[in-house]
Order: structure tokens, then sequence, then C-alpha cells
């Protein structure tokens, strides 16, 4: 739960900018070449207090992030998506729940085979990170006061 | 109810690529379906009604895009789906169909939604086959149907 709590943070910081680290080798990088051979412009970072390491890269006109522990296992992946990506059960929970809200930024994030969507709503007095199942279970993953 | 979201299934691939013999006459819907939608699809616009069967038809758009709720004649919601593209699939899903099945043409593909469950279904052809895979868990396809042309 922690390991995914935490790729769903540093999905939202790190898809945008980004410190290489020393290129990955062994089972990481075998596992990586196998699962994404199109893979193009990677580049690699380590998440040292989860023990995984991060690669984003271009797939298949998306940029993608996958996430593997060092034993070489995919552990997630992670893109940016237009909110129009959203199920229907999302964007009728998200409506009917947070009707003074819009959505800003939406994340696709899969791990364990589920996936789950990670929503940036913006309003007026707060924004907030909600996480959406794609049955439109939704949970505040963070909130954040709007500045006066 | 199975019987229903089967025939709602059905309905939805044989609708999303042929028209289906329905009315538009709003005064055809019954009170209590209406009230039923409105409830459910709080936020729907620009909604019109049409007979499929033995249900009902709302289009509607929510968020801007253009959805389909079948509900029955209790009001009961059968079911909802939209046309998506397939840069809308959930990334596994887009990939599978890139790397095992490039030589099909993708002839339909909707998002069907009921309760907390949310599917896709996608046709695929060929010159020989029509193929129609479902997926329940956003992340693998399963043959839901093959027809040999």
């Amino acid at each position: 739960m922690k390991k995914i709590l935490l790729i769903a943070a540093t999905a939202f910081v790190s898809m945008a900018s980004f410190a290489s680290v020393d290129p990955v080798k062994g089972k990481v990088l075998e596992s990586f070449r196998t699962e994404f051979s199109e893979a193009k412009n990677v580049q690699w970072k380590s998440l040292e207090d989860a023990g995984l390491y991060q690669a984003t890269f271009q797939y298949r006109n998306t940029e993608l992030s996958a996430f593997y522990d060092e034993a070489g296992e995919l552990v997630a992946t992670a893109r940016y998506v237009s909110r129009e990506n959203l199920p229907i059960m999302v964007t009728k929970a998200i409506r009917e729940t947070y009707p003074e809200h819009v959505v800003r930024n939406v994340i696709e994030h899969i791990s364990n085979g589920s996936t789950t969507y990670h929503v940036t709503l913006h309003g007026e007095k707060s924004s907030m990170i909600v996480s959406a199942s794609p049955g439109g279970n939704l949970s505040v993953f963070k909130k954040i006061k709007s500045k006066l | 109810m199975k019987k229903h979201i089967t025939a709602f299934v059905v309905l939805a691939l044989t609708l999303t690529t042929t028209f289906a013999n329905s009315s538009n006459n709003k005064n055809d819907v019954n009170k209590r379906v209406e009230t039923s939608f409105q409830k459910e699809f709080s936020s729907a616009e620009q909604t019109s009604w049409s007979r499929v069967n033995d249900l009902y038809k709302a289009q509607f758009k929510m968020n801007g895009q253009v959805m389909f709720a079948f509900l029955n004649e209790e009001g009961k919601l059968v079911g909802v789906y939209r046309n998506i593209l397939s840069t809308q699939l959930p990334i596994h899903l887009m990939s599978q169909v890139k790397e095992d099945f490039s030589d099909y043409w993708i002839s339909s593909l909707f998002e069907m939604a009921k309760d907390s469950e949310t599917s896709y279904y996608i046709t695929l052809e060929n010159g020989d086959h029509q193929l129609v895979l479902k997926s329940e868990n956003s992340t693998n396809w399963s043959v839901y149907s093959r027809t040999k042309k």
C-alpha cells in the first residue's frame, strides 16, 4: 500500500521534471526492454525510499512511466490522459460529488492488475487530488487550500 | 435482470453500427422513467428519448460527451454506454489490440457501465472474421464472440 501511494505521488511530481540516474542494468533493464520494446527517449530515476526504478519514455504516442522493483518486476505504469479517458462512472461521480470543481489533470495508474485514476480537481476555494476506481468510487488523496 | 443486461449489450453492439427501429417522441417516456433518469444523471444535458424494444433509451451529454442510457419500464437503469476512440482505452487494452490484432480493423468500440462495473467491448474485423472482445477488468481482453463472414 505504501508503495502504491508513493508511486501515485511520484507520478504527479516527476512525470514533468526529471533527474536522470546512472543507466539501469541487469534484470530491470532486461525486463523493461522485453515489455516496452518500442520505447523511445527513455529516462530512468531511482526511487530509493520505495526500492523502485522509474522509467519515463515515449510509447505509442503517449508518455508513459513504468515502475520496476529491484528484481525487475513491473509493479506499475502511469501516464497522463485527457479527461475524456475517464470512465463514465468516474465522470458521473466527480460531477455529482464536486460540482463546483473543474478537472485539471488525470493520471491513469495501473498496478496489481487494477486501474486507478488520480484526478486533480480545481475549485475556487480548494483544489484536491481524488483517486477513483473505474466504477466511480472516489477517495480524497490530497487536499490543497487555494491561496487568497 | 441478467436477460436485460445481455439484451443491452447486444443492443449497444448493434446500435453502434446500425440504426434501430426507434421513435423520438418524448411524450412516450413515462414519468417514472424520466424521474429515475434525472436522479441518476443529474448533470445530463440535451437529453432525447427513444424506444428500443421494451427499453427506453436516453441520448444525452455529460461533460461534453455523448452517452446513451437504457432504462426499463420500471425506471431501473439497465446500463449506460458511450462510443470511444482506441486512444481512450486504458493503456494495456490499447497495447493488446495493437500487438495481437494488428491485421484487424476496429469497426466499433464502446465503454459500458452498470452499477459500479465498467467494461469495454471492441469489434474487430478482417476479411474473414468478425471478432468481439470484452474487458471487465480494464487490463485484459477476452473473446466475447467470433463470427465467420
